[in-house]
């Protein structure tokens, strides 16, 4: 039936019955004046003859077939007429719900997108990883990359079934097509790789194992993305030329709007690995499709057995190949950290459906008169239980719908902060998906929230609960006093897990970066083009822009390096003369005038300069961790080291200070750390060492702007546009900005986790607060008698509030307990501090019980400004 | 006197069906009818009228018309449709044969007793 039809015949025949009630009523009465009654006695006789009126109500919508519709209409009616009386836990209440939906969303759709979603592949749970292990060492095989000849040897001797292997890093190069320059990403990619992933093209093919050879022909492979953007949708690309790298390169396939993968590439040319040059290194990644029937655990059994590369049976230990699933690599550098939020999160979703059960328990208990009330006027056990439900639904609704709301609205920049943190590249849940979790959180939290109230309800039913139960208050609250120490206990990890991270991050930020970032600009163009493969085309190109911009007024000096601090270096392997052991560091190619730029200390000998260029006799510049670690016992100044990459023998002439570098070497698992690294002057590079590393790397212009100048980028970016035409723009950043973007990971779960414990602090706090606030506005006349009687109002204080004092003590020690439990989790994601770190115990225990302090004695404090005598006549 | 409580289930309706079958009448009107014609002897839970006449309306036994009482208000009288005396026909006599059939129990001598153990 329409709705409103119904309401309407609904309203009609409702007023109807009232007003064949008042005509009875009014002529019961007038009979009984007749009969000689007192007019008031009357009347009263009258509607006592009449009998229950919510009796009456409920028998005449029985017999009108109104009865659950109607209720529920009255019963939400009433539970706004609530919500208005008592806005305040109106407000927590929905509030309460709307915060657990909406973090509780959030960590789902995170959790789906990056933990526990299927790859967006064909039978995704075929798809491994297969790497070389050291069996004697390792239990199973690590998600390493291996180089070209290992390749080789898994191809001459390995499975029967699809591998191909891509490089691990997309990397930046210049796109020319149509006389228009872009910057794009770029993947390298073997023969079989898009089968492999189980992958159809839009349209074209995939490189074969003919094309896919060192000095095969250059072909690209574009993302559905770039077609359409910058081809404009057009099928007939297919078989024309585009210019990479400055390099001519056919397309010869599509790849679908549908397609994701790691790391996001607009373009894919063939990885054509090779034995030599970067196949010398571990920079490919094998993937491999398991025919159906066959048991991962025997293939992995099966590649034991396939002979390694010569290299790799020489070294030590049990080198062999495995495999792991490709999922569990995907996901295995977000998993602690992630695991850790979301956990977080979980935290708080516990923190804060306990507190929605304590605030409804707190209301039902403040309304058992009311109860009571309807008890007497015929009211059953059933409809208080269905008035309950929805008034707990209706406000649950509300809560549920702001969340949400919030939860839709916030997902996309969740997802690209997500994103850009942690390196995740599944997209987040669409809306639909996000609103039906919505809805089962909201449902758990009605769940959790009702509960309490219905059995309440159901208690007094059983006349268990007189108006005069004050007498057992304390036994009454257990379950909100149970609620309070789960609570307070979470929170607590909460507060210390967050403190960790944040002590953590602040050692990260305060370390000494080792220059001056202040002010500093940095552009960055990708050299990786066949224009700058011949020999004196870079330094030229050096040259040529630091001229211009040194010529303007708003630049004070500039230089280019290869990498710059906070970033990830170049790193190789130097040698001292007639000695084999290779020793490894970060190598940076910089112009002169880079260590006053940056202004990098010098410590002895001198700074690469003007008389460092290819005419000049080879030289290096080490810092100091470099000495450190391999030149503490002689004197560093003079010693030479050889080198590839065209230096040669080169003498240190200078040693300089330490910066801040992320290097993932060395065994350091640290964001940045003071790494060994020497600098070598551009001009004395060779060219085939600048074609190998610009594959890899894009070197940066550092720009010092004269004093006091804004708007460096407007004068820079033109200038470099007129020295270097048709080179676009990788990336244009502040050194600060650079900086923070080292840790914004750490910073993002750091604040994230904080956010959360200050709110799950907020919750208990209230929660508390209104524990306490109810026993002394029930202990009230008691309290009342015992001031009136003599006893000190200052001990009544401390003895109400200490009740809630125990609470915290036993939650901030449960707390505790579950903070060193949880402290392993955080063994991976903190630095300089121990997950143990005593100080943050000890500041989160202050600081809860500076808390609980507040909460308790605050209400308790009330009871001191009781005036016993007006308490008394109240009772 | 009797309270409603104590009638078996359904015989409110047959009274105020019976009442009703005397003339139209309002719901203070059945009351009083069948509170006279019981001679005083019961006496209702008067709200409960209403859910029953309206449950008799919604069956289709009772029609009801707002009219003017005889103080001349506004009153809501209820009339009994033909399958309403059709209907108290046949309530009328299963009442009657429960009646007869509880009395001839109530009534029994010790040597009517036929079968059984005795």
């Amino acid at each position: 039936m329409n709705p409103w039809a119904w309401l309407k015949r609904w309203r009609g025949a409702r007023r109807e019955l009232d007003e064949e009630t008042a005509f009875h009523l009014d002529r019961l009465t007038e009979d009984l004046i007749d009969e000689g009654w007192d007019p008031q006695e009357a009347r009263r006789e009258a509607v006592r003859r009449f009998g229950s009126p919510e009796r009456v109500h409920a028998g005449w919508r029985r017999a009108l077939g109104f009865t659950l519709l109607d209720e529920l209409a009255r019963n939400v009616r009433f539970a706004v007429r609530g919500l208005i009386r008592d806005p305040l836990h109106a407000a927590t209440f929905v509030l309460t719900t709307a915060l657990t939906v909406a973090l509780g969303g959030m960590a789902w759709a995170v959790g789906d997108a990056t933990l526990w979603r299927d790859l967006p592949y064909p039978e995704p749970d075929r798809l491994v990883r297969i790497s070389m292990y050291d069996a004697e060492t390792l239990p199973r095989p690590a998600s390493t990359a291996v180089d070209g000849a290992t390749w080789e040897a898994l191809r001459a001797g390995g499975p029967e079934y699809p591998t191909a292997v891509y490089s691990g890093w997309g990397s930046g190069v210049n796109l020319g097509a149509d006389g228009a320059a872009a910057f794009v990403t770029q993947q390298r990619v073997g023969a079989g790789y898009f089968g492999v992933l189980g992958i159809d093209l839009m349209a074209g093919r995939e490189f074969t194992a003919a094309e896919d050879v060192p000095g095969g022909p250059a072909l690209a492979i574009l993302s559905h993305a770039m077609w359409t953007d910058v081809f404009g949708g057009d099928r007939d690309v297919l078989g024309n030329t585009i210019f990479l790298k400055g390099e001519a390169h056919r397309v010869v396939g599509i790849l679908s709007a549908e397609f994701r993968a790691p790391s996001e590439a607009d373009v894919y040319t063939p990885l054509q690995p090779s034995t030599t040059g970067e196949g010398t290194g571990t920079n490919y990644s094998i993937i491999a499709r398991l025919p159906r029937g066959v048991d991962p655990a025997d293939a992995h059994r099966a590649l034991a057995s396939v002979p390694p590369a010569f290299d790799w049976a020489e070294r030590p230990g049990d080198q062999r190949f495995g495999l792991i699933p490709y999922e569990e690599v995907l996901v295995q550098s977000a998993r602690t950290p992630l695991g850790v939020l979301i956990g977080g999160i979980g935290v708080m979703l516990l923190i804060g459906w306990s507190n929605l059960a304590g605030v409804q328990l707190a209301r039902t208990l403040a309304r058992s008169d009311e109860f009571h009330t309807r008890r007497a006027l015929g009211a059953d056990t059933a409809t208080l239980a269905r008035q309950m439900i929805a008034e707990t639904t209706t406000t649950g609704f509300v809560g549920g719908a702001l969340g949400a709301i919030a939860l839709v609205a916030a997902a996309p920049g969740i997802g690209s902060l997500v994103q850009a943190r942690f390196g995740t590249w599944q997209p987040l849940p669409g809306p639909p998906a996000l609103v039906a979790v919505a809805a089962l959180l909201t449902a758990c939290a009605l769940l959790v929230a009702g509960i309490a109230p219905v059995l309440r309800v159901a208690r007094a039913g059983r006349g268990r609960l007189s108006p005069s139960s004050r007498v057992r208050g304390r036994v009454r609250h257990m379950g909100r006093r149970a609620l309070l120490v789960g609570q307070l206990g979470l929170a607590t990890v909460l507060v210390f897990t967050g403190g960790v991270l944040a002590r953590s991050y602040g050692y990260l930020d305060g370390l000494d970066a080792g220059f001056d970032a202040d002010g500093l600009l940095t552009v960055q163009y990708s050299l990786d083009d066949a224009r700058f493969a011949d020999g004196t085309a870079v330094p030229e190109l050096f040259d040529r822009t630091l001229a211009a911009l040194d010529a303007r007024p708003e630049v004070a000096a500039a230089a280019v390096a290869l990498t710059l601090p906070y970033e990830r270096p170049l790193n190789m392997p130097v040698r001292r003369p007639g000695r084999t052991d290779p020793l490894l560091t970060n190598v940076v190619y910089v112009t002169s005038g880079f260590f006053d730029v940056m202004g990098i200390d010098v410590r002895a000998g001198r700074a690469l300069d003007g008389r460092d260029g290819a005419d000049g006799a080879p030289a290096i510049v080490a810092n100091q961790a470099f000495v450190d670690r391999y030149l503490a016992d002689e004197p560093p100044l003079g010693s030479v080291l050889v080198m590839n990459g065209g230096l040669g023998e080169a003498p240190i002439v200078g040693i300089v200070d330490n910066v801040q570098q992320s290097a993932g070497w060395g065994g350091e698992s640290q964001p940045v750390w003071e790494t060994p690294t020497v600098y070598v002057a551009a001009a004395q590079m060779s060219a085939g060492f600048f074609s190998g590393i610009h594959i890899w790397f894009a070197p940066n212009w550092i720009v010092r702007p004269a004093a006091s100048v804004s708007g460096l980028a407007e004068a820079v970016v033109p200038t470099m546009r007129s020295a270097a035409p048709d080179l676009p723009v990788a990336r244009i950043a502040t050194m600060n900005e650079i900086v923070d973007n080292a840790f914004a990971r750490q910073r993002l779960e750091a604040s994230f986790l904080l956010t959360m414990a200050a709110v799950a602090l907020g919750l208990t706090g209230l929660g508390l607060y209104g524990l306490v606030a109810q026993e002394v506005a029930e202990r009230k006349g008691e309290l009342g008698v015992r001031v009136a009687l003599g006893a000190s109002p200052s001990r009544a204080v401390v003895h109400i509030g200490s009740a809630g004092m125990t609470i915290a003590v036993v939650g901030l020690g449960l707390g505790v307990l579950m903070s060193v439990g949880a402290s392993r989790l955080l063994e991976s994601l903190v630095w300089g501090v121990g997950t143990l770190d005593p100080i943050t115990l000890a500041a989160v225990v202050a600081v809860l019980s500076a808390l609980a302090a507040l909460a308790s004695f605050v209400p308790a404090s009330r009871i001191a400004r009781l005036d016993p005598a007006r308490v008394l006549r109240e009772d | 006197m009797l309270g409603s409580r104590e009638l078996l289930p359904g015989t409110l309706d047959m009274l105020i069906l019976k009442a009703l079958s005397l003339g139209p009448a309002h719901g203070y009107g059945v009351l009083l009818r069948i509170e006279a014609t019981s001679r005083g002897l019961l006496s209702l839970e008067q709200g409960s009228l209403y859910p029953a006449l309206a449950r008799l309306e919604r069956k289709g036994v009772v029609t009801s018309e707002w009219g003017r009482s005889d103080n001349n208000r506004r009153a809501k009288f209820y009339r009994l449709s033909v399958a309403g005396e059709a209907r108290l026909a046949t309530e009328l006599e299963r009442w009657r044969e429960m009646v007869r059939a509880v009395f001839n129990v109530i009534e029994a001598e010790p040597g009517e007793v036929q079968g059984g153990e005795a």
